[in-house]
């Protein structure tokens, strides 16, 4: 007959996204519940037998209004949820898992914030669970599995939040260790992890789903969430990734040159899809002349209106006012003198002001152009 | 452009043709009040500035009239001459004529715009439309209100500037940027570049955030520093538990309780020893302390016989030498006495001979002054005597004087008359005699006759003499002068002058006299004879004192001085012994004194001992019948063996004590003790604490400070970028907006240096050592005399109007340099000066003239009259008939 389970991980309910900020960051954050709809509805097409969530729901100590809005979004499955509490949502004193009693919980969702096991479908699906009860755990929590005993014949799942270093690079700082032979040492069908933000394979039995929506520049295969079947108890599972996300985070960095360069930039962003659904960081450098970056900020003004945020850094790109620039606006007497002196000014790196010289000039030749 | 000639007619009041020929240079139109001279400024300006078909020049009609209002001039530009006529109201006609070339109507205001560049409008054009000659041309009563440039003047000036100064002028898109820099940062700005409210705003909305963002984070790290207190205190609590450590510490107690137990029993012992030990101490004491009183009495009773017999031999002693003392007591009186008889001995010979020296003093001083007082008498009485001599003597220096000039003038008379008398000389012969006047005269006789006389001639007759002349008057007036003599001397009873002269001598004679003996009187008894009497009086009452006091006669001999001062070396030698002896008496009266006092005093002593010995004696008989002196000893002895023994037992329960430590065991059981409690304590205490985080840590869980911090951080992101933005934008627009305005004064600064440049001569004459500081468009913001500044509103009516004539006349000075002449109108434009001023306007005019056209319109005919220049009177240009101007 076998079992399908929805593995997911990461959401980060909460998230505030500091580093985008503003409007994008509050739509951004709003969207998380969007994106566990989604994966309510996907549960529910499967259909699954249960959706796994490993760790990290929350970004932090939540509101109850916070957790209510989850379980709304979560409302299109009315199957089994098995939430497990992360580093990041640690089941601490004063963290929203220690006040579940006080707070009006679905039965099919199962939160569980004592290690041990939970049984689902009768007992045909034992969820061996390791939840986090502080942020670092001194101790693999499941290292006592091997000795937890299931009953014959029935799918023997792993539920867990923490690093498997030998499998993460080097440079990743593990918090809580999983060992990376768990699976085969505790006899589990499946061993759903959670933690690391991509997707990532540790075995053929044990998966990190990563973050169904990306939430950085710097994560790679994020977004998907895992559809695995098991046949039977101690066959190999069959995992599929199922992508879930909405927005496409990208860092660009462009140089500029000539003024064709601006179009190719303005084709470059076009290409990246909906626009709406980028999150974009642009580093731009080079050298232009006057009407090039009014060029430049066309585009860049169009980008940043249709985007759901784009970043444009312009620190790198110097303008210079050109013989050309200064006839097509038939700069004379002291506006003239008035473009020489901002180009001396933005050139002086010890003069305060040169960090304002560029716009400054950009805003005399738009001036200049509007009074034409 | 130069006006040539100018002809009006029927335009407003100018009915008449008025034709008007001009000057290159100053022309000086005269015309009283109402004559229309600024009609005629108005005319010029209709037919340049105003469109030839304009609906409003039937306001140039006369009043009530339907006429023509017709205005033609002839003016050059560009050394192009040219001819405009202008016909208003219907049917409206303008022509130019320029050489063989002739423009009608629009065309005509076409090319006047193009050569005179002004703005043309619909309707009556204004000043300020006519671009430079707007501004050069002044209308009556508007010279103190400045100078007022208008954008098509302004362009003309900067194309005559042309590449002096072209190249820095931003143009009007240079005040576009400007403008549009400026106004956009206003929404960060104030117009002096301070950040305004909102920007201010806008950073205090960071301010604000970032602060609540602290706010929250600091609330966070509480809370996140109770869960690490949860989970330390949970953990420990765990540990206190695992390691039995409350139990280990009961047991602890309990031994430590069981020892101190043994020692305090040892303790007991211990006291009950103690308390023997001083019992028997006690028993020794009271032992030793009878025996030593029973001493204490016996040696009392050997003190006091001792005593007695010591002061008993002392008495003794003391009786004869109290004798001794009275004795010499009584010989020292008597040389004190000896002594004092000297003394008074002296004293009565001292007094005798004081007495004798007044007496011999008083005597000398009586006689001396009865001496002075008979010589003061006598020059008294001296004094008297001439100043009665003097006082018979009644004539003055004055009478003295008159009487001479009395004479004096008596002599005269008589030899005016003798002058005049008729002098007869005879030669007579021997013999012969004659008489005049009963007087016979022979031989040469000379005589003299002042009034008829005969001369009888024995023998031949009588000759009568009759002197000529006004003899009668002569006579009288000698007769009057003589007589005034005689009446003067006689009154005084003196003869002549010198008789009176030499008796005025005399008086002044006894006068020196009297003087000599008052002084005389004075050196005698110089506080008068009645003082000096007074003294004489006061000298014999002294003298008879003094003889009183001198008891007996005078002693024999002179040198009572010397005597004196004899005596009384004598008496301080004397009185030296005296008091030496009585010393002698008093230190020998002290130690007889002292004897009695220690006789007295060992008297009493002896008296004292004998009855405490007495008293002591009896006390020491009494005890020994109670207890003898060696019953007393043996007692001591047994009490000392009884507290041996007692020290003995106290030592050996001591040292058993001693042996088990018994502070140590004491301090065991207090820190078991104290440990156990603190065990207890801490354990009910982090039971407490668990259950109080735990509570307090759910209840602030419910906050949600995680997801408030993070929210808002991400908002305080998005606010700095905003922020960030507005900054950027803001920090480039002032630094436009600063940088366009340097440049643009800058430009400024050197477009307006010509038109300074060529105003300070003119200020110089005005206003000496004067600056005038300009606007960019050429208005005089403030005049600098003598560092200090003065608006132009501040200024006087007068000075302001000389000022705005000045500009003109240096703008007109700035096209002239460029070979384009320009006309300046000023119409009756200098009318607030003083008269210094007005003379000094007037040069400055003639000299401007020389560079450019100058028209002035003035109602003041003499004031004008020494300038240099065409004089013109208006009444004169009128022309009785009329003429045909029109070129068709």
């Amino acid at each position: 007959m076998g079992i399908k389970l929805l593995h997911t991980a990461d959401w980060h309910i909460g998230d505030a996204f500091k580093s985008i900020g503003g409007e994008a960051a509050v739509l951004l954050s709003q969207e998380r519940y969007y994106m566990v709809e989604k994966i309510a509805r996907q549960a529910a097409t499967g259909p699954v037998d249960a959706v796994l969530v490993a760790g990290d729901i929350f970004d932090y100590n939540i509101g109850n209004e916070t957790f209510y809005k989850l379980i709304n979004a979560m409302r299109h499955f009315t199957g089994d949820w098995v939430l497990i509490p992360g580093n990041h949502d640690s089941a601490c004193a004063g963290s929203i898992w220690k006040r579940l009693d006080t707070l009006s919980v679905p039965a099919n969702v199962h939160s569980v914030i004592e290690p041990g096991i939970l049984q689902l479908k009768n007992g045909e699906i034992q969820i061996l669970c390791a939840p986090l009860q502080h942020r670092h755990e001194s101790r693999d929590i499941t290292a006592g599995w091997p000795s937890l005993d299931t009953p014959a014949g029935s799918y023997r799942i792993g539920l867990a939040h923490g690093g498997v270093p030998e499998k993460l690079p080097p440079n990743v700082e593990i918090e809580n260790r999983v060992s990376v032979d768990c699976a085969t040492t505790a006899g589990l069908d499946y061993l759903a992890l959670g933690d690391w933000h991509g997707m990532l394979s540790i075995d053929e039995r044990t998966w990190y789903a990563g973050t169904p929506e990306p939430e950085s520049f710097s994560q790679p295969n994020a977004g998907n969430v895992l559809m695995v079947s098991i046949d039977a108890p101690g066959a190999l599972p069959r995992v599929e990734a199922i992508r879930t996300a909405t927005h496409n985070w990208s860092k660009i960095s462009f140089d500029i040159g000539h003024p064709e360069d601006v179009q190719t930039l303005d084709g470059l962003l076009s290409r990246l899809g909906d626009p709406s659904a980028q999150v974009s960081r642009l580093t731009i450098t080079g050298a232009v002349d006057v009407a090039t970056r009014a060029q430049l900020d066309k585009v860049l003004e169009k980008c940043v209106a249709l985007f759901r945020y784009l970043d444009a850094d312009l620190s790198g790109l110097t303008i210079a006012a050109t013989v050309e620039d200064m006839n097509r606006i038939g700069a004379a007497g002291f506006l003239a003198e008035a473009i020489t002196r901002l180009q001396a000014i933005a050139a002086d790196p010890n003069n305060s002001d040169s960090q304002f010289a560029p716009d400054a000039l950009q805003m005399l030749y738009r001036y200049a152009g509007e009074a034409q | 452009m130069i006006l040539r000639r100018i002809e009006v007619r029927n335009f407003r009041k100018l009915v008449a043709p008025v034709v008007i020929d001009l000057d290159a240079g100053l022309n000086v139109i005269f015309g009283n009040n109402e004559a229309g001279k600024s009609t005629l400024l108005q005319a010029l300006r209709s037919a340049f500035f105003d469109r030839y078909n304009t609906s409003v020049a039937t306001a140039y009609r006369p009043y009530g009239s339907e006429s023509q209002p017709e205005v033609t001039v002839n003016f050059e530009v560009n050394e192009i001459s040219y001819r405009l006529n202008k016909k208003f109201c219907s049917p409206p006609k303008a022509t130019l004529t320029c050489g063989s070339e002739c423009l009608e109507n629009a065309r005509v205001d076409e090319k006047l715009k193009e050569l005179l560049q002004f703005k043309a409008v619909n309707g009556q054009s204004q000043p300020r439309d006519h671009g430079l000659w707007g501004m050069l041309w002044l209308s009556q009563g508007e010279g103190f209100e400045g100078f007022a440039a208008n954008p098509e003047g302004t362009r003309t000036i900067q194309q005559a500037l042309g590449e002096e100064v072209g190249a820095m002028l931003g143009g009007e898109k240079g005040e576009a940027v400007l403008k549009q820099a400026t106004e956009d940062s206003q929404e960060f700005f104030t117009p002096t570049l301070r950040s305004n409210k909102a920007y201010k705003e806008l950073l205090s909305d960071l301010e604000g955030r970032e602060s609540e963002l602290g706010r929250l984070k600091n609330e966070l790290a509480n809370f996140e520093q109770r869960q690490q207190q949860l989970e330390s205190s949970s953990e420990e609590l765990a540990e206190l538990i695992a390691q039995r450590t409350l139990e280990l510490a009961a047991e602890r107690h309990s031994k430590a309780s069981t020892a101190v137990a043994e020692i305090e029993q040892l303790r007991s012992q211990q006291t009950d020893a103690d308390a023997k030990r001083q019992r028997a101490e006690a028993a020794k004491n009271l032992a030793v302390q009878k025996a030593d009183s029973r001493q204490l009495l016996v040696e009392s009773v050997q003190r006091l016989e001792r005593e007695i017999e010591k002061q008993s031999k002392r008495l003794e002693e003391l009786a004869p030498a109290i004798a001794r003392a009275n004795a010499s007591i009584s010989e020292a009186s008597a040389v004190v006495s000896e002594w004092k008889q000297k003394q008074a001995n002296l004293l009565k010979d001292i007094q005798q001979l004081q007495a004798a020296i007044q007496v011999v003093r008083y005597s000398a001083d009586l006689a001396r002054a009865e001496a002075s007082q008979v010589a003061a008498q006598a020059a008294a009485a001296a004094r008297q005597r001439v100043l009665g001599e003097a006082a018979l003597i009644s004539v003055t220096n004055a009478d003295v004087n008159r009487a001479r000039k009395l004479e004096t003038a008596a002599l005269m008379a008589a030899q005016q008359l003798e002058n005049v008398a008729t002098n007869v000389t005879l030669d007579l012969n021997q013999g012969i005699v004659v008489t005049i006047a009963g007087e016979v005269l022979s031989g040469k006789v000379e005589r003299h006759f002042t009034e008829p006389a005969t001369v009888l001639i024995p023998g031949v007759g009588k000759i009568t003499v009759i002197p000529g002349g006004d003899l009668e008057h002569l006579r009288e007036e000698k007769s009057n002068t003589a007589a005034a003599v005689k009446e003067v001397l006689s009154a005084m009873h003196f003869v002549s002058a010198e008789e009176m002269a030499s008796a005025l001598a005399k008086k002044t004679n006894y006068e020196a006299e009297a003087e000599s003996q008052r002084a005389l009187e004075k050196m005698s008894a110089p506080a008068g004879i009645a003082a000096l009497s007074t003294s004489v009086a006061e000298l014999k009452v002294r003298l008879q004192a003094a003889m009183a006091s001198l008891q007996g006669p005078l002693p024999a001999g002179e040198e009572f001085d010397a005597k004196l001062l004899s005596a009384n070396e004598e008496l301080a030698r004397v009185q030296g012994e005296l008091s030496k002896a009585e010393q002698e008496a008093e230190a020998l009266s002290v130690d007889k004194a002292r004897l009695a006092t220690e006789l007295a005093d060992c008297t009493a002593r002896v008296s004292q001992s004998s009855s405490d010995l007495e008293r002591s004696s009896l006390e020491l008989t009494n005890a020994r019948t109670v207890a003898s002196d060696a019953s007393l000893d043996q007692e001591v002895l047994l009490s000392d063996q009884g507290l041996t023994s007692a020290n003995k037992l106290a030592k050996v329960v001591a040292d058993a004590l001693a042996a088990r430590k018994p502070q140590e065991v004491e301090h065991e059981l207090e820190q078991a003790k104290a440990a156990l409690v603190a065990l207890q304590l801490k354990k009910a205490e982090l039971e407490g604490r668990i259950r109080d985080l735990g509570a307090e840590l759910r209840g602030w869980g419910q906050k949600n400070l995680g997801e408030q911090v993070r929210r808002t951080e991400s908002e305080l992101v998005g606010a700095k970028r905003t922020f960030e933005s507005k900054r950027r934008r803001a920090e480039a627009l002032r630094l436009l907006v600063e940088t366009m305005r340097a440049a643009k004064e800058e430009a400024t600064q050197s477009f307006l240096e010509p038109v300074i440049r060529h105003m300070a001569p003119y200020i110089d004459q005005l206003f000496p050592n004067a600056k005038v500081q300009m606007k960019d468009d050429w208005q005089i913001e403030e005049i600098k005399r003598n560092e200090l500044a003065e608006s132009f509103d501040a200024l006087s009516m007068g000075t302001k109007e000389q000022l705005s004539i000045l500009c003109r006349l240096a703008l007109a000075d700035v096209m002239a340099d460029r070979k384009l002449f320009s006309t300046v109108i000023l119409d009756d434009a200098i009318v607030f000066s003083d008269d210094e001023r007005f003379a000094r306007m007037l040069a400055i005019l003639s000299a401007a003239a020389a560079r450019s056209q100058i028209i002035f319109f003035t109602c003041r005919t003499h004031a004008f009259a020494d300038v240099a220049g065409a004089h013109l009177r208006l009444k004169d240009c009128v022309q009785l008939k009329a003429i045909g101007t029109s070129p068709d």
